[in-house]
């Protein structure tokens, strides 16, 4: 099959499938890093989906907006690193279950 | 230019209240002079400003519509609009100089009445002023909110002056229960008030008067509104049965006793109907109504004031009486003698409460006529005053008081629904008036007793019981020209007042003062107001009128037998008193009534409802309620686990519903 | 053709002067040896107050010109008080930012409350011991990003202002590094912030594939033109549902609501502010364009599902809030409900009965109401932080809890007083800000006929009132005699005086001249395209 013939459902369903592996990955693991991996995979996912409806509609807006959201997620990815760091250097533990302070 | 100068004299005495509003908080006690300047001085501006303004804008003044000043945007809310906006025209300016002429007169008188009471000075002419803002208001405002505004002003003042020895406890319920009772009154001038703009859209006199002279309410709806308006002025004015406040109101300074519950404040009830004459004018049955109310509010009180003896008290029951008569007139549509009465009421009234406050200060505040009586040899030019003044009341040709009070029962008689009725009262009272003033009269300056020596002995025996004193007073107090002047004054409008309004009969043409009314007021052609032009002539009018004269000679010839001639001084002990007397007395045991059949079910209804209402049903509700909602919070709380896997749930969870709603939705 | 036109510079030129004053700080920061960071601040705010100004008062024709030369002729920049009648637009980067009236509108609420928290700040972060510069090029930064998401007329344009916002205010939340309850709202904050915003994006790609654009009034247009065909209808609802989730976490509505409360509780007082004030009238600002713009296909199910989120915010937050101790908490769970209240304006763009005048007056009362929230939250919170900083124990925070206040009015008379000011503008008592707020938002429910969310706001109203009231009672009345502390002062700073008092007359006056910021508002909000 060439990848022309690929009908647009097949992507959106694929799309969907790994957006909610992310989902359950963020509301089971534990780690944080874990965790923030599960995001990016959700992040990317969507990613997929632009490029699928880009083909679809043929014009380039869906393509543009890959750009932005890979950038945006490294930002992200160094916030959330920097954040991890300072989390361990006071809770000594990257336990998402552990980190529960505030609550009620 | 002319706006200016209207707004200026309405607020004048507004800045003489600040100024001596804040100087009476401070504890050391100003200059005198300096709140005599300013509280004085105000006033009397303002009365200058509204003579200058009488002469120079007559023609506009005494056009339909008046002169108008906008002050400032007031309420603007949907339909109702309602402006800092004054309108001077025939009645208002009327009323301003009665209110600012006899106000500038009292104000004059007090400061020699309160010269002694230095650390209050400044408060009570702040007060005065204040209450002379709040009366313009009342007399001036363009619109109902604007006069409901000063109603509500002019009783503040009332309460804070009746008041105004707040230390003593007499005083200060006597002031409570002027504004509870005012209070009773308001309920209804509100409910009218409201029902007068749900059906004629306006509040502002111009605009209704617009609307009744292009349409025309339902009479019953009238007849509502009047009713409801008139029961404000039972309570304002003093009208049966409402009128209880008004003779304990005298537990204030007496010239607040002549200028608010004499001259002006008592009067507001008759001015508001003459200034919504298109309302009550359309509501006959209310007319008759307010009519008979007002009859016998006056024989009843003019019943009670015979055996009084406190001077006040008597001065104090002749006002409501006096008032009775004007609403009497009003009911039965003769708004011109209402309002003349209210006038020549003004002057004969002030100069007899100022009079008495001159023999009250002259003999360091004794008030009992009991102990009065020969002061004629002490204060001559006082008790000639006094003469001309009960003169003026009681009717005796000649004098202020005949022409109105005459005036009052010709229109009486020829009402159509019960005038013969009306006529009988206002004519009993007539008879009893003469008697009780000439009585007052003859105990306080006449008789043999000597109000000189009963002081020196009152005092000594004062002395004797307590030890102290508050100083010897051998003598009367001296009455300087600031007490004396505004009393002669008074004596010449009460001589000659009362010319404006000569009788029918005599000139032949409507008196003038209905003239006046007839051109300013915004009268409707209604059967009520056709009336106003019926007058009797002929050996008829001659009859009533010396029926009259007759009575009111009757009056003072009793009066003379009993007090002067018998020397019968009324005595302290209710069991040498015969039933009747002590009926009177005992003012028909008005209050105990109320006591019993009002006020104890009142008060057992709060209890219960307090006991019961509030803390049985209410106040466990409430408590339950309240429990049970902090129990659901604290169930709620629950979801806030801190974990932030739940909360991504809750956000996973939420948006997978939202999704189903959606998609069971979309077609 | 050059790469960017005049019309792209000022229509983001209040942005841009909050990015170049952030970049300022970072050049002088490095370039200069001895480099004070307390500058960052009087740059910061300097950058500020110039846009600010500029979004009240607008840039005439002539000023533009005098700055950007002959290309700018023609156009003018309005602002709040002057030129919102003539209801202009500027188009910039091909349609991806769009500044119109509406948006504008906006832009002066968010600089106005920008400008209010960040006189808060100084003494606050001061005693934190890191490096100023950086802490107000993150507010800068997260300033220009709520710039962008306002003005943001694509979906992509929302993400990344959203992410531009959102991303200084992760590090602003965990700023407080060695406090671990900092550390946590910090990456709570963030692991559900990203976490929702996944969830914006693809609602995005939705929206992209059930349209074929991703700008808002080119959809706009499909929808009033030809219409979402109907095997894409489905497709549509489901892109547009999971946007409003993105920003419904912004605004704090339940379901999302779970981060507010732990995210206000621990950071940084001062930056729980900028949440409560600014994300959230952002948040608001966007939600209501898009339903405008958007929600149109959508018809009934969308309301039902406002609906829903609405009256449960309110009853969530609510009661919630009722069994609190900790008075920052406290006030983050009323944010819940009041986000309910002003959802319940949502419901109009879809429901309007009475033709387009009342989109017109719902936006002009939400703005009023957000904004309102806005400076309350400010002063509540601002009030909070200097309270805390007054008590911290070991050189560290200690949170302020209801026992606290007890006595606070005779400790500290402007704090208390400030304090009960805000708590009842909240609680919508006269002539506070917060009553007209409540008063045009039920004006409007009712006009529309929204009978049952009138009534469920004025009882979330009612017990809300009990909790606000108590903040009240401790302040006042409820305490044993003084424990013989010694009279503090409300604030150490005195631009956090200036921020302080104007907020207080800002609260208190506002109401008076509410007719005049609603008819602005509403006249604004005739022109959302």
């Amino acid at each position: 099959m060439i990848i022309s013939e690929i009908p647009m459902s097949y992507v959106l369903i694929l799309t969907l499938l790994i957006f909610s592996i992310g989902i359950v990955g963020v509301l089971t693991r534990k780690n944080i890093i874990v965790i923030f991996m599960s995001v990016e995979l959700m992040l990317n996912s969507v990613n997929l989906l632009f490029v699928g409806y880009a083909r679809m509609w043929k014009n380039l807006e869906g393509e543009m907006a890959v750009f932005f959201v890979m950038a945006v997620a490294a930002a992200e990815a160094a916030v959330g690193l920097a954040l991890v760091i300072s989390i361990f250097r006071t809770f000594h533990t990257v336990d998402i279950t552990k980190i529960r302070e505030m609550k009620g | 230019m002319s706006e200016a100068l209207l707004i200026t004299a309405i607020w004048l005495p507004f800045i003489g209240f600040l100024f001596n509003g804040l100087f009476s908080l401070k504890k050391e006690p100003i200059s005198q002079k300096a709140v005599i300047l300013f509280g004085v001085g105000s006033v009397l501006l303002s009365f200058i400003i509204f003579v200058i303004l009488t002469i120079s804008e007559n023609a506009i003044i005494m056009s339909k519509t008046g002169l108008g000043a906008h002050f400032f945007t007031w309420i603007d809310v949907g339909h109702l609009k309602s402006d800092f906006a004054y309108k001077l025209d025939g009645l208002s300016v009327f009323m301003a100089w009665i209110v600012t002429g006899i106000g500038m007169l009292i104000h004059i008188y007090s400061t020699g009445y309160m010269e002694e009471e230095k650390p209050h000075f400044a408060r009570f002419f702040a007060y005065l002023n204040l209450f002379i803002f709040a009366m313009l208001h009342l007399v001036l405002g363009d619109s109902l909110p604007l006069l409901f505004l000063g109603w509500e002003g002019v009783g503040l003042c009332s309460y804070l002056l009746i008041g105004f020895d707040y230390d003593k406890d007499f005083a200060a319920e006597a002031g409570k229960k002027a504004f509870i009772t005012n209070r009773i009154g308001d309920a209804g001038f509100l409910i009218g008030m409201f029902l007068l703009f749900q059906h004629t859209g306006t509040l502002n006199y111009d605009i209704m008067n617009k609307f009744f002279s292009e349409n025309s309410l339902d009479t019953s709806l009238l007849n509502l509104i009047a009713i409801c308006l008139f029961i404000g002025a039972m309570g304002k004015s003093a009208q049966f049965p409402l009128y209880v406040w008004l003779p304990d109101a005298m537990a204030g300074p007496t010239p607040v006793s002549a200028l608010i519950h004499a001259a002006t404040m008592v009067t507001a009830g008759v001015f508001m109907i003459a200034r919504l004459a298109p309302v009550f004018l359309g509501a006959p049955e209310a007319s008759t109504f307010i009519a008979f109310v007002g009859g016998f509010t006056a024989l009843l009180s003019a019943l009670i004031a015979l055996t009084q003896t406190d001077i006040k008290k008597v001065l104090a029951y002749s006002t409501v009486s006096q008032l009775g008569y004007m609403f009497m007139a009003m009911g039965v549509g003769a708004y011109g003698a209402g309002l003349f009465h209210l006038m020549t009421h003004a002057f004969f009234k002030a100069l007899l409460f100022l009079g008495s406050g001159a023999v009250i200060i002259a003999l360091h505040h004794e008030q009992d006529m009991r102990r009065m009586g020969g002061l004629y040899k002490h204060i001559k030019l006082v008790a000639i005053l006094f003469w001309i003044a009960a003169i003026a009341i009681s009717g005796i040709p000649g004098l202020s008081g005949f022409f109105s009070k005459d005036m009052i029962l010709e229109m009486a008689f020829t009402y159509k629904y019960g005038g013969s009725i009306l006529f009988l009262m206002g004519f009993l009272t007539a008879i009893l008036t003469s008697f009780y003033i000439f009585r007052l009269i003859f105990l306080t300056f006449h008789t043999s007793g000597d109000a000189v020596k009963k002081m020196k002995e009152a005092i000594h025996h004062h002395h004797d019981e307590h030890g102290h004193g508050h100083g010897h007073h051998e003598t009367l107090h001296p009455l300087r020209w600031n007490i004396l002047g505004p009393l002669v004054i008074l004596g010449v409008l009460s001589v000659f007042g009362g010319y404006v309004g000569l009788p029918h009969v005599i000139t032949h043409q409507t008196p003038g003062i209905v003239q006046y009314f007839d051109k300013v007021l915004a009268v409707p052609p209604t059967e009520l107001s056709k009336s106003w032009h019926n007058h009797i002539d002929g050996g008829l009018a001659y009859s009533l009128m010396f029926g009259s004269i007759l009575v009111a000679f009757i009056g003072l010839l009793f009066a003379w037998f009993r007090y002067e001639k018998q020397n019968n001084i009324p005595s302290e002990d209710s069991k040498k008193r015969s039933f009747f007397v002590n009926l009177s007395f005992n003012k028909f045991f008005v209050d105990e009534i109320y006591e019993i059949f009002l006020l104890k079910p009142i008060k057992k209804l709060a209890v219960f409802s307090y006991k019961v209402i509030d803390d049985k049903i209410i106040d466990a509700f409430v408590d339950a309620l309240g429990k049970n909602t902090l129990k659901i919070g604290s169930v709620f709380r629950k979801m806030q686990t801190g974990i932030t896997a739940h909360y991504a749930f809750y956000i996973a969870a939420g948006t997978l519903l939202l999704t189903v709603i959606i998609y069971g939705g979309i077609k | 053709m050059s790469f960017f036109q005049v019309t792209d510079i000022i229509a983001i030129f209040p942005h841009l002067i909050l990015v170049s004053g952030a970049l300022i700080i970072l050049i002088l920061q490095i370039s200069l040896p001895r480099y004070r960071t307390e500058s960052a601040f009087i740059i910061s705010i300097i950058a500020v107050t110039i846009s600010t100004l500029i979004s009240i008062f607008g840039l005439s024709s002539e000023a533009l010109v005098s700055i950007f030369g002959q290309g700018a002729s023609g156009l003018t920049y309005s602002g709040f008080l002057i030129g919102f009648d003539k209801l202009s637009k500027i188009s910039a980067f091909s349609g991806h930012t769009i500044w119109n009236a509406y948006s504008g509108l906006y832009v002066f609420g968010i600089l106005s409350c920008l400008l209010l928290t960040l006189l808060f700040t100084p003494k606050i972060l001061k005693d934190i011991n890191l490096n100023l510069s950086e802490a107000y090029q993150m507010i800068l930064y997260t300033g220009a990003g709520l710039l962008f998401f306002v003005t943001a007329n694509n979906l992509i344009m929302i993400f990344i202002g959203l992410e531009l916002a959102s991303l200084p205010l992760f590090v602003l939340a965990a700023w407080d590094r060695k406090n671990k309850s900092a550390n946590e709202a910090g990456m709570k904050y963030f692991l559900l912030g990203v976490f929702s915003v996944a969830f914006l994006l693809l609602g995005s790609a939705l929206l992209y594939g059930a349209s074929g654009s991703m700008n808002l009034l080119d959809i706009n247009g499909l929808i009033e033109g030809t219409g979402i065909s109907t095997d894409m209808k489905r497709l549509y609802s489901a892109g547009l549902i999971l946007v409003l989730v993105g920003i419904g976490f912004k605004v704090a509505l339940f379901p999302f609501h779970g981060w507010v409360a732990d995210v206000y509780e621990g950071s940084l007082t001062i930056v729980t502010a900028f949440m409560a004030g600014l994300v959230k009238i952002a948040s608001v600002s966007v939600f209501y364009k898009l339903m405008i713009l958007l929600g149109k296909p959508m018809g009934e199910p969308i309301m039902l599902t406002i609906i829903i989120l609405s009256v449960l915010s309110m009853f969530y937050g609510n009661f919630t809030a009722l069994v609190q101790t900790n008075i920052k908490r406290m006030f983050a769970f009323s944010s819940i409900s009041h986000a309910g209240y002003m959802a319940a304006l949502f419901v109009i763009p879809n429901t309007s009965r009475t033709g387009y005048l009342i989109h017109a007056e719902a936006s002009g009362s939400l703005f009023f109401y957000a904004w309102g929230y806005a400076l309350g939250s400010i002063l509540v919170f601002g009030v909070i932080a200097y309270l805390e900083n007054i008590t911290k124990k070991n050189n560290d925070r200690v949170q302020i809890t209801f026992e606290d206040l007890k006595g606070l009015s005779k400790r500290n008379p402007i704090s208390a007083f400030l304090l009960s000011m805000g708590s009842l503008s909240f609680a919508g008592i006269p002539p506070l800000v917060g009553f007209y707020g409540k008063f045009y938002l039920l004006r409007v429910l009712f006009k529309e006929n929204e009978i049952f969310l009138a009534l469920m706001v004025t009882i979330n109203s009612l017990i809300g009132v009990y909790y606000y009231a108590r903040v009240v009672f401790n302040c006042y009345w409820d305490f044993e005699d003084e424990k013989s502390e010694e009279k503090s002062f409300a604030f150490k700073s005195v631009s956090a005086w200036i921020s302080g008092i104007s907020l207080g007359i800002l609260i208190l006056i506002i109401g008076i001249f509410s007719d005049f910021i609603v008819e602005r508002a509403m006249f604004a909000s005739l022109n959302f395209r």
